[in-house]
């Protein structure tokens, strides 16, 4: 890169904002799709908005592409540099501008690390509802990118239902005010478009969130299965039933085993083939009625037993064991290809299992941890990156699942999004119409392809 | 018929082609098939025709007039469910379908979907999605584009495009369906849309208060959210004309599982000293009743004053300062949404335009909106969203993107899109 444009960005940034050292911006050649990998130019942590603006505007003039960054947590590729490109990351925007309790919402920065907003939000008895596993670490504004969800969407949705305004700056650098309208957005709804578009329309610096009360009382359920297909069995019946989890969530044999050797053992028994982990918010009588009624389907189920979390600490130790298990996971083998597609719930004991058959025909070992109650499934697969035949073997089943998926009504993303990890299999499930239209509007956003340039949309509909 | 009406009804059918009361002398298409709005979007584009698309059309009064129409183009007769999974609690249906017909459905399997809209035989599931409306039970569920799951949407370029899907979590590719909801039919037309459902309460209770004032009503109605037990809905009506005893009704209704359910009744009936408490057919009769309150329901405009709640109060008295009267005017407000609905004749276009127009200016110091809607549109010169967007040149980018040809009639949404 240019070493006149580098002093211009650290003109504005200063010294702090500016990684031009190789060995430091190795951290920013991937995300969570390990596997692909591509140094950046230059990595900037601008300290606001304005200066976002200053920087993304200058690089626009100089034709170089820009890719947003969030902590990186990301499992599709959308952070993954692109080719002469610089990466903006948020790290230095972590502010929590606004908690408005009367209103219940708040203004914060893009950087704002997940947690730390229900942290911040706990002394007025709210909090924000998506809750990623990766919520210690992944940022606001990477969850927006991403529509990001977590276990307890069932019940509250996605980023997206919960985003109520944004500030941008866009591809050309100009900063773009989308606070929230009062009640609906003014004209189209720029905000519930923006959100989930993987840092390809703009870069999100500031966010405006809804905030909920937090619920009476919570009851934390687990159910041990002997076998995977009566707990997903389970998961089809209480949605077809009506109840209402606030959480659904399956973690298989083999990563209940991973977890329960590593720092997040919950006591989830390791004999059992799975264990559902139910969850239930609302006034204590609210929460006696959803859960006697969903144990009432475990029962008819086979179920080994049910535990009832007896207070707080039991119940943050079980969470740990779900939100850890990726981590866990590393025992297992030194990479993990975490698949994320979204069935019919009325499939996903169907899917589970083809899934399962498609991983051993390929002599892949396959764990399961997923978010159940929304068909959300995450077939992880295990690999060494190290060996080119392994990966591709894991790519090919990675895309065989995807391809059931859709056949059976499903869809090839619930949260991850789609990145450069599944733009060759946006074909499955769109036409050639349907994908021309996205990249019409993409057009709208960036005239110049310049932000986050190669993701998401095929090479053929852009 | 005019000539442009001949050439629609030799395209579909002299059958299918009538007039709308809203624009005399317009040919109203109404196709049964998708291939006949194709049909239609080519013969706009051969002849350059500006085309309206619409559903029954009873929210035409929401937006002004467009600056040409040519052609409505409604979506009544592509009406059917095309998918009703009750064991994954999601419908698909084709725009022309009412959502009285969907809740039917949906009733059957013990769900329900959202918005509960005014009048829902009236409204088509096209024609809710398009103007982005929402019903008083957004308190509990938020606005319906929340719900809105995927859409298939014709361009009119004839290509029908899909977004989203069937599913209720679904991160694949950009979310066009939330840019269509409230587009108010600027970018395409909507064929079908899937949609959430929920669990249909299994009961219902309700409690009403009656209060000499509207700030008292509105106090005790933002009191409520500080018990901690989140309402179904919350509604103020203005209930002199039913000639009720105390001024202002204040409405709450709670859902559940029947025992929390009256627990909560009780804790509120404690908040709300005097209220009445309903359940069962009665408090689902009274409930129908508040969600059919429209203070424009007889052709007065509407004036809608949006405010976060903890503003509503001082934003309602600087409304009547300027317009409206709130002793005899039909008013509904939503507090936990922060609306206050106000039915009333706009009148003289000049003075109308000039009262509208400074009292938006005061009220932007609250953090507050007016909007107008009704027949007053078609003559008050004055800007029916009052506002003015940065975003704009991005708006008008998205529409050029979606419409290269410019054949939806335009000058009616945000910005004279």
């Amino acid at each position: 890169m240019d070493p006149r444009t580098i002093d211009s960005l650290r003109a504005i940034v200063g010294p702090q904002g500016v990684i031009a050292d190789a060995s430091r911006r190795t951290t920013y050649e991937c995300d969570g799709l390990a596997f692909v990998r591509r140094l950046p130019e230059l990595v900037i942590l601008p300290a606001s908005t304005e200066e976002t603006a200053r920087c993304v505007a200058l690089l626009h003039r100089e034709g170089i592409p820009v890719v947003p960054r969030g902590a990186g947590t990301g499992l599709a590729g959308g952070a993954t540099p692109v080719e002469g490109g610089v990466v903006i990351g948020t790290a230095r925007m972590r502010k929590i501008l606004e908690i408005d309790v009367e209103n219940r919402h708040a203004r914060v920065e893009a950087g704002l690390v997940n947690i730390d907003l229900s942290r911040a939000c706990a002394e007025h008895g709210l909090f924000y509802a998506p809750d990623p596993s990766s919520q210690t670490v992944c940022t606001l504004g990477g969850n927006v990118a991403n529509n990001a969800g977590g276990p307890h969407c069932i019940k509250y949705g996605t980023t997206t239902r919960h985003t109520l305004g944004l500030v941008i700056v866009t591809p050309e650098g100009e900063i773009l005010d989308l606070s929230p309208a009062e009640v609906d957005p003014h004209g189209y709804d720029l905000v519930g478009l923006f959100v989930g578009s993987e840092g390809t329309f703009g870069l999100a610096t500031e966010i405006t969130v809804r905030l909920l009360p937090m619920p009476e009382v919570t009851e934390t359920v687990l159910a041990l299965f002997k076998n995977l297909d009566d707990a997903c069995a389970c998961v089809a019946e209480i949605i077809a039933e009506r109840w209402e989890p606030s959480a659904l969530e399956i973690v298989d044999r083999l990563t209940i085993q991973a977890v329960e050797a590593s720092v997040f053992a919950a006591g989830y028994p390791r004999e059992v083939e799975a264990v559902l982990l139910i969850e239930a918010d609302g006034t204590p009588l609210e929460c006696d009625e959803n859960v006697a009624g969903m144990k009432a389907i475990l029962e008819r189920h086979d179920v080994i037993d049910v535990r009832r979390a007896r207070d707080e600490v039991e119940r943050k130790k079980l969470w740990a064991g779900r939100k850890g298990a990726y981590g866990a996971m590393g025992r297992v083998a030194p990479d993990l290809y975490v698949s994320d597609v979204v069935v019919p719930r009325t499939k996903l004991r169907e899917v589970v299992g083809q899934a399962t058959r498609i991983c051993r025909a390929r002599g892949l070992k396959l764990a399961n941890v997923f978010h159940a109650g929304d068909g959300n499934l995450h077939p992880n697969i295990s690999y060494d990156r190290r060996n080119p035949e392994e990966l591709a073997n894991v790519l090919e089943a990675g895309e065989e699942i995807a391809k059931l998926c859709v056949e059976v009504g499903g869809t090839l993303s619930g949260e991850h999004g789609i990145g450069l990890e599944k733009q060759g299999q946006m074909h499955l499930y769109f036409s050639r119409e349907d994908l021309a239209a996205m990249a019409a509007v993409r057009g709208a956003w960036d005239r110049d392809d310049r932000m986050n340039p190669g993701k998401l949309l095929p090479g053929e509909a852009r | 018929m005019s000539g442009i009406g001949d050439r629609v009804g030799e395209a579909i059918g002299e059958g299918r082609v009538g007039e709308h009361a809203a624009f005399p002398g317009v040919p109203l298409a109404r196709p049964h098939e998708e291939g006949e709005c194709a049909e239609l979007f080519r013969l706009a584009a051969r002849d350059s025709l500006a085309v309206l698309p619409l559903g029954l059309g009873s929210k035409l009064d929401w937006t002004r007039p467009p600056r040409r129409v040519d052609l409505l183009l409604s979506t009544a007769e592509l009406a059917g469910v095309v998918e009703f999974e009750a064991g994954d609690g999601t419908i698909t249906a084709r725009a022309g379908t009412t959502i009285a017909t969907l809740r039917e459905t949906v009733a059957g399997a013990g769900l329900e979907l959202t918005p509960d809209v005014p009048r829902p035989a009236e409204a088509t599931l096209g024609g809710v999605i398009a103007a982005g409306q929402s019903g008083p039970d957004r308190l509990a569920h938020g606005p319906a584009r929340g719900h809105l799951l995927g859409t298939r949407t014709m361009l009119t370029s004839g290509e029908v495009t899909r977004s989203g899907g069937r599913l209720v979590k679904n991160a694949t590719g950009y979310d066009l369906h939330r840019l269509y909801c409230g587009s108010c039919g600027t970018l395409g037309l909507i064929l079908e849309v899937s949609l959430r459902l929920l669990p249909a309460p299994r009961a219902i209770g309700m409690l009403s208060a009656g209060f000499d004032d509207l700030s008292e009503a509105l106090t005790a109605a933002l009191r409520l959210r500080e018990t901690g037990i989140e309402a179904r809905s919350v509604t103020i009506e203005n209930q002199l004309a039913a000639g009720r005893a105390t001024p202002w009704g204040l409405h709450v209704t709670l859902a559940g599982f029947p025992e929390p359910l009256e627990q909560k009744l009780e804790s509120l009936t404690g908040e709300l000293s005097g209220a009445t408490r309903l359940e069962g057919e009665a408090a689902r009769a009274l409930a129908d009743r508040v969600r059919d309150l429209e203070p424009d329901a007889r052709g007065t405009d509407l004036l809608r004053l949006s405010a976060p709640p903890s503003r509503l109060i001082p934003a309602a008295a600087r409304l009547f300062e300027r317009l409206g009267d709130p002793k005899t005017d039909p008013i509904v407000v939503q507090p936990g949404v922060a609306t206050l609905d106000l039915g009333l004749v706009l009148g003289d276009p000049g003075a109308a335009a000039a009262r509208v127009s400074a009292l938006r200016e005061e009220l932007g110091s609250l953090a507050s909106r007016l909007l107008v809607r009704g027949p007053a549109l078609r003559t008050v010169p004055l800007d029916p969203f009052g506002c003015s967007e940065t975003s704009f040149p991005l708006q008008r980018r998205l529409r050029d993107a979606l419409d290269p040809g410019h054949l939806l009639a335009e000058g009616r949404f945000h910005g004279g899109l």
